[in-house]
């Protein structure tokens, strides 16, 4: 079974889509912000990952550049409230690893679907 | 595929709307979250409609370059935008600032927003402020007396420190997402519902 991690630094949205993932039956790991993301990824080595967008620390970018240092190669969904121009969602999937993007308030069932998508 | 068809605005008395926003002067426009960019340029554009005004735009959740993108394909001659981008610093390197736009973290809190908004007073001496969206720091879904408390004081601050012309504190909200149990109708002027009506155009089908 696919290894999913959700890294979000709301507790409450981090516990529900963590919920979720095991109830799809996947193993799951989850961070609160992207220095513990890195911490954890090459003991956990997640096939996908939802990443929040807006965390205090490390940036979207240095969080993508410092995953090429690591061992692990996961695939990245960003989970965003913040409304991007298509030049920008651009830059972030060339930034590498990203494969797609979730815009918040989002249905949680568009996130087990996406998840689901990339999985196969 | 579905289309806006129409946008109504809900005050008490839903005609007066257009004529209230004629008329009004000074302005702090708080926006929820459930209002997309192009609904609030709709709104800014029936602000004084022939005065040449400068807005000061706070933004939380948009970056400068999709606002630009939206503002490049609308005709908003007489209305100047300066922007203080907050969302663009997650994501990216910061820019350096331009005349148009300020590149700035996320206010941790509502008082240190003040400060940012004071740095934007400085830099573009505004007509209008808005706050998009102010739901970023209260959910007025469940607030706690502590949360609207909060909201109250914020208000009243950023009244104290811009006082000079803006005197008329609006509130912007849709209900589509979430239902607004408590408004702040102790801190604010005016609260707009917008009703967005969307679906396929009849001529179309």
């Amino acid at each position: 079974m696919a290894k999913v991690m959700v890294v979000d630094d709301e507790p409450d949205l981090r516990d529900m889509i963590n919920l979720m993932m095991q109830k799809e039956g996947y193993e799951t790991e989850t961070a609160e912000n992207g220095e513990d993301f890195l911490k954890k990824i090459d003991d956990f080595q997640p096939d996908i990952v939802t990443l929040d967008v807006m965390m205090p620390g490390l940036t979207t970018k240095e969080i993508l550049d410092k995953i090429k240092e690591k061992k692990s190669d996961p695939k990245i969904i960003l989970c965003t409230v913040v409304r991007f121009s298509d030049n920008e969602k651009k830059r972030l999937f060339d930034m590498g690893n990203v494969i797609d993007y979730i815009t918040k308030p989002f249905d949680f069932d568009i996130v087990i679907k996406t998840v689901k998508e990339h999985v196969k | 595929m579905e289309e806006v068809l129409n946008v109504n605005y809900w005050k008490e008395v839903r005609n007066e709307f257009h004529k209230i926003l004629e008329n009004l002067s000074g302005i702090v426009l708080l926006t929820h979250n459930s209002i997309e960019f192009p609904e609030i340029v709709d709104i800014i554009e029936q602000i004084k409609p022939d005065k040449q005004l400068t807005i000061l735009y706070l933004s939380l959740i948009r970056t400068y370059d999709y606002m630009d993108l939206v503002l490049s394909s609308r005709q908003l001659n007489n209305k100047r935008f300066v922007f203080i981008d907050c969302p663009s610093s997650y994501a990216f390197t910061s820019d350096d600032d331009t005349n148009e736009c300020m590149y700035r973290k996320m206010p941790n809190n509502l008082q240190s927003m003040i400060d940012l908004i004071r740095q934007g007073v400085d830099k573009a001496n505004p007509d209008i402020v808005i706050i998009d969206p102010i739901t970023q720091f209260i959910n007025f879904t469940r607030p706690t007396g502590t949360d609207l408390n909060n909201l109250y004081n914020f208000l009243k601050s950023l009244r104290d420190s811009i006082n000079v012309f803006q005197d008329t504190f609006i509130l912007l909200y849709d209900t589509k997402m979430n239902i607004m149990q408590q408004l702040p109708k102790l801190s604010t002027d005016l609260i707009l519902k917008v009703e967005v009506i969307k679906g396929t155009p009849p001529w179309k089908d």
